[in-house]
């Protein structure tokens, strides 16, 4: 190894740098090692190697002493202003939108229990109607029950103070009771109907409105004959007003009976017809439906 | 050029021939004519100027004692016997204070070499950096400058250099000549020979 080679090779930097190979290193260490002249310059550009870094590294260190501050991990993200505010408008949209829902459901809700509230009250008020008026119907079934059977104790007292003074002609089927013979007495004839309702009657009484006995006809329509026949008046509700039994009918095979019309009011009535057999069974022979009217 | 270090085989023999015969002004000779050599080749594995003394003194007492018992058996090979022995000491010191490290953090260390650099490193180093600062302001041109830092400091390739600040290899070495040489010149004014 020469020095023309050690200089055309920068084996002296190279060497201080740690850029040589193993065996260029040894080699050039074997020449150096004896080479006052290598060791001057490896000696003198070492140490300027030295001086270099000493100087850059205090030169760095300045610089970093002179630099800003590191930036914090979480200001690295900070956002600039406008979309910042277009951030805050969107979060404030949704939140808007949220409120407005949010009303709009509470709003639907209150609505929908006030209207239960108010369904709730209505129902509560027809069911105190109807309990009312139920009360004032049985109220007023109840005096007219009693109405008909003051009415009736009287005709029976009337019938007896009658009999005892002028004792009239007995009528066939009445079970030997004396009736007063009375002129220009209505006679209503019914028709027996299939239906079961009271207003679908076709019948209809015109009463005048001041008390007065009528007859009722109901013709048999070829019915088998039985032993007896049980009559029971029911009103519009299904409601039985008077019961009589012991009746028979007459030699055109029709049914009478005496009413009188205070104790009917204006409104739809029924005329149950059964007879009675041995056994003390009824059948219903027929169901007879009217309309009462009245004069006003 | 063919370098002659005055370390013909016939020179060199004797010198070697005298080691073992128990002449001590041959083993000075040899500490004398090998140590700044054997200085280069050990600091630069140990980093640390203390350090490289020692290790020089114990390589050169190995040195001295291998030639007394005859164990180098052809002369011409001192040199390289030399290189030899320096660096096997300077890396049987590193592994030996790497070991004292590990021994350290298992709390089993007797005597653990100091890495921080001494006293005489720190000035040395200042001696150094004001010479280079120097050399450094007195440098015309940046271009000069910057050749300096990309060259030793990030020792980018010398071509690079070259090609990115439009020097030939000429001019490049003479950068470098000229640096070296007032270096040298200012370093070896303020710390003497």
């Amino acid at each position: 190894m020469d020095h023309k080679q050690i200089e055309q090779s920068d084996l002296i930097d190279r060497y201080l740098m740690g850029q040589l190979s193993v065996d260029e290193q040894e080699q050039f260490e074997e020449h150096f090692v004896d080479c006052a002249v290598c060791v001057d310059r490896l000696t003198t550009t070492k140490d300027l190697i030295q001086g270099l870094r000493h100087v850059a590294s205090h030169q760095a260190a300045e610089r970093e002493a002179y630099l800003p501050a590191p930036i914090p991990w979480y200001s690295r993200y900070r956002l600039a202003p406008k979309w910042w505010a277009l951030a805050s408008g969107f979060l404030l949209l949704i939140a808007l939108s949220a409120a407005v829902i949010m009303f709009n459901r509470a709003r639907l809700s209150s609505t929908q229990a006030d209207q239960a509230r108010s369904d709730s009250a209505e129902w509560q008020r027809r069911y105190q109607q109807e309990r009312e008026s139920a009360e004032l119907a049985g109220k007023k079934h109840k005096e007219t029950e009693d109405e008909l059977g003051g009415r009736l104790n009287e005709l029976r007292k009337e019938l007896d103070n009658n009999r005892k003074k002028a004792p009239g002609e007995l009528r066939p089927g009445s079970r030997g009771r004396t009736i007063t013979p009375q002129a220009n007495v209505q006679i209503v004839i019914l028709n027996s109907t299939r239906g079961s309702d009271p207003r679908s009657a076709t019948n209809n009484v015109h009463l005048p409105i001041s008390p007065t006995n009528f007859l009722l006809l109901l013709a048999l329509e070829g019915e088998a004959p039985h032993l007896d026949y049980h009559m029971s008046l029911l009103d519009d509700r299904g409601e039985v007003i008077l019961q009589r039994g012991g009746f028979r009918p007459n030699e055109k095979n029709s049914l009478t009976f005496l009413m009188n019309s205070s104790l009917f009011r204006p409104g739809y009535y029924s005329v149950r017809v059964e007879g009675v057999d041995a056994g003390a069974g009824r059948s219903i022979i027929g169901e007879y439906y009217f309309h009462v009217t009245k004069d006003l | 050029m063919k370098v002659v270090n005055g370390n013909s085989g016939a020179a060199l023999a004797d010198l070697v021939s005298r080691v073992i015969a128990g002449d001590s002004t041959a083993e000075d000779e040899i500490i004398s004519r090998y140590q700044r050599g054997v200085s280069i080749i050990i600091d630069r594995i140990v980093k640390s100027q203390t350090d490289s003394e020692d290790v020089s003194q114990q390589a050169f007492k190995i040195i001295i004692e291998k030639l007394r018992h005859g164990d180098l058996r052809d002369p011409v090979r001192l040199s390289g016997f030399v290189c030899s022995v320096a660096r096997n000491a300077a890396i049987d010191f590193v592994r030996r204070a790497r070991n004292s490290r590990s021994l350290e953090e298992a709390g089993e260390a007797e005597h653990i070499p100091d890495p921080a650099p001494s006293q005489l490193d720190l000035l040395l180093s200042e001696e150094k950096a004001s010479a280079v600062r120097r050399v450094i302001g007195e440098l015309k041109m940046e271009r000069d400058r910057e050749l300096l830092f990309r060259y030793f400091i990030a020792e980018q390739d010398k071509e690079r250099i070259c090609a990115e600040l439009k020097l030939t290899s000429a001019q490049f070495n003479n950068v470098i000549f000229r640096a070296i040489a007032r270096f040298k010149e200012l370093y070896v004014r303020r710390i003497g020979q």
